[in-house]
């Protein structure tokens, strides 16, 4: 600043354009360029900038949205393959009787959060099969005492050397059942509603009543915590067969109503635990 | 410059002076010139930038084009609070209406009324804007960004039993703990999925939907798609839609597996463009946007898929769970700017 008032004072131009050209050609060479090209860069950010801010603008818009949360209860097949692998055939009734129970494992996650949850077990009764539900352990080598061997199809394809799991019986769950009759028709009668005191007792007496072994057995396992020690929840499902249901009392329809029918309609579901 | 460093040793002072008289007077002039276009230019810039209003007021845009909402619609339900917080300035609300929205649209009444709860799997539908040229034509550039966000309520003033004053933080993805959201911000590119056409046929009482041109994301989870609009001052409805597929075998062949679904996309170039190829190199590209469980190194091709649909098919559903666990709401950014248009028309 100094150097400009002097400046003004020799020079005793008024003209502010003349004051600047004097300081310009005051300054050294080496000062002129270094002014022109901070004059030059100004006026590139001058330029730039709205320029800048143009391009960006353009025309923007913003939608929003939520995302639903999913029911986080996963019920999957053994090693937590897809569902789709959980297989019930090749139940072999000649191995049953001999003291062979059909095991299959399944898995549950109840993910990140861990909710609490509890296991439903809904079948027909056309073959008098007994279910149970155990839990699991998995383990990559042969255990003593009982297990189930799974051959994890998926890692099979994806080329893995190690694919087959064994599981280890642990404690049963256990299920109660929540249409039985259980005091007219063993286990294997049904209420029409729970408590309502009716019961389907017959095979097709009049049109609306369904044939009695295709109305559902609806069992439920109580509040169910996760296995801390490991991913996935592993269960195992036993089914094994009761040689004397015929002659149990009440079951007269199963030797009388042409019981030839061979199939069962298995429901298995995680439900989220909304009890007590 | 050469000129100037002449001045070194001058051979006829005058001359030089002279010299140095018009460069001022240009230089002078040059930066007048520059203050009233920089003003101008902000003025303009700040005239588009009210985008306050509703309905077919709201518009922003460059000078060649607006962007303005359908008519009678309005903000989605989800707005307050949660969009606020996260809202661009200069960006305008995309608005909604009952038949064009996000499942964002119906506000909850009572617990039999509970209005719209957003996105999931097996949903679609439509967005929609007007594109009013300011010329006779104008190519456009459409850039789709989608950015998932967790919705988190912070206990700011220390008072566990009182969440009314908890504040919220909305944590966009890619700002997760650990890298958490990585894998889910990759997937909504690959399951929530963007076209710019869908026809529907009915026939002998049952109904095929057919998708067409998808916008598919590219490397950096943008996706594209540019178009020329046409008649000057006249509102062209621009329609996007979107589809969060149920599985995967909606838009990739699995018949080799048994799987009976017919894709939604076909390979016969309607309008120009094979859908079906367009999305599965897309998926043989970036597999990390379709399935949980993959890396963007690993080699997949579509044939394999087909081939063994019940591992693949099940890392989308578990893409789907992840989505669903790690993102509570979904930001969808649209930038228009001018550019070069190679798509089709409307």
């Amino acid at each position: 600043m100094n150097e400009l008032q002097n400046e003004t004072k020799d020079i005793k131009e008024s003209n502010v354009l003349k004051r600047l050209k004097n300081m310009f050609s005051k300054l050294s060479t080496a000062k002129k360029v270094q002014a022109i090209i901070a004059s030059v860069f100004t006026l590139i950010l001058m330029i730039a900038l709205p320029v800048y801010a143009w391009f960006a603008l353009g025309g923007k818009l913003e939608a929003f949205t939520k995302i639903e949360e999913p029911n986080n209860l996963d019920i999957r097949a053994g090693h937590y393959d897809a569902v789709q692998y959980f297989s019930l055939n090749d139940i072999d009734i000649e191995s049953i009787q001999s003291g062979t129970p059909h095991r299959v494992v399944f898995s549950v996650s109840a993910g990140d959060y861990k909710i609490p949850y509890q296991i439903q077990l809904a079948h027909t009764t056309n073959i008098p099969f007994i279910y149970k539900i155990y839990r699991a352990k998995e383990h990559t080598s042969v255990q003593g005492g009982q297990y189930v061997t799974y051959i994890s199809e998926p890692l099979k394809v994806q080329g893995e050397s190690t694919y087959t799991f064994y599981y280890t019986l642990e404690n049963q769950i256990p299920l109660t059942s929540k249409n039985s009759d259980q005091n007219s028709r063993s286990n294997y009668g049904r209420q029409i509603a729970l408590g309502s005191g009716s019961y389907y007792n017959d095979t097709y007496d009049y049109d609306d009543d369904p044939e009695i072994y295709a109305v559902p057995i609806y069992e439920q396992s109580g509040r169910i915590t996760y296995d801390s020690t490991s991913d996935h929840d592993y269960y195992i499902l036993e089914i094994s067969f009761d040689e004397t249901a015929a002659e149990k009392e009440g079951f007269s329809e199963w030797n009388t109503a042409d019981n030839k029918k061979e199939t069962d309609m298995i429901y298995l579901t995680a439900s989220r635990w909304s009890g007590n | 410059m050469k000129k100037l460093n002449s001045g070194q040793s001058p051979p006829n002072n005058e001359l030089i002076r002279k010299r140095r008289n018009s460069l001022f007077k240009i230089g002078v002039v040059m930066i007048l010139a520059f203050i009233v276009w920089v003003f101008s230019s902000v003025a303009w810039f700040t005239m588009n930038k009210n985008v306050g209003g509703s309905g077919m007021g709201v518009k922003v845009g460059g000078q060649n084009f607006e962007v303005t909402m359908l008519s009678g619609s309005r903000d989605g339900i989800f707005k307050n609070p949660y969009h606020i917080a996260v809202h661009e300035e200069e960006a305008l609300y995309w608005q909604m209406t009952s038949t064009n929205n996000l499942i964002n649209y119906n506000e909850y009444v009572d617990d039999d009324h509970p209005g719209d709860e957003g996105l999931h799997p097996n949903t679609e539908g439509v967005i929609s804007f007007n594109v009013i040229p300011k010329k006779d034509s104008v190519d456009l550039k459409f850039d789709f960004e989608l950015i998932g966000y967790q919705a988190l309520y912070n206990d700011v003033n220390n008072t566990p039993t009182d969440h009314t004053d908890d504040e919220l933080a909305m944590t966009p993805l890619s700002q997760l703990d650990g890298g958490d959201g990585t894998t889910a911000q990759n997937l909504l590119n690959g399951h929530i999925l963007f076209f710019e056409h869908r026809d529907e046929v009915t026939e002998n009482g049952v109904t095929t939907v057919t998708y067409s041109t998808p916008i598919c994301s590219d490397e950096d989870m943008h996706r594209i798609m540019t178009r020329t609009v046409t008649g000057k001052n006249t509102a062209t409805p621009i329609n996007i839609y979107w589809v969060w597929p149920n599985t995967l075998s909606t838009f990739v062949n699995a018949s080799a597996s048994g799987v009976t679904t017919i894709p939604f996309c076909h390979d016969d170039d309607s309008y120009g463009c094979d859908s079906y190829t367009a999305i599965t190199d897309n998926i043989e590209h970036f597999p990390q946007y379709y399935l949980k469980g993959i890396s963007p190194d690993d080699t997949v091709d579509v044939g394999t898929i087909g081939e063994h649909y019940i591992s693949y098919g099940d890392m989308y559903d578990q893409g789907d769970n992840e989505i669903g666990m790690r993102v509570h709401y979904l930001l969808i950014k649209l930038s228009v700017t001018e550019g070069t248009a190679v798509g089709g028309g409307p």
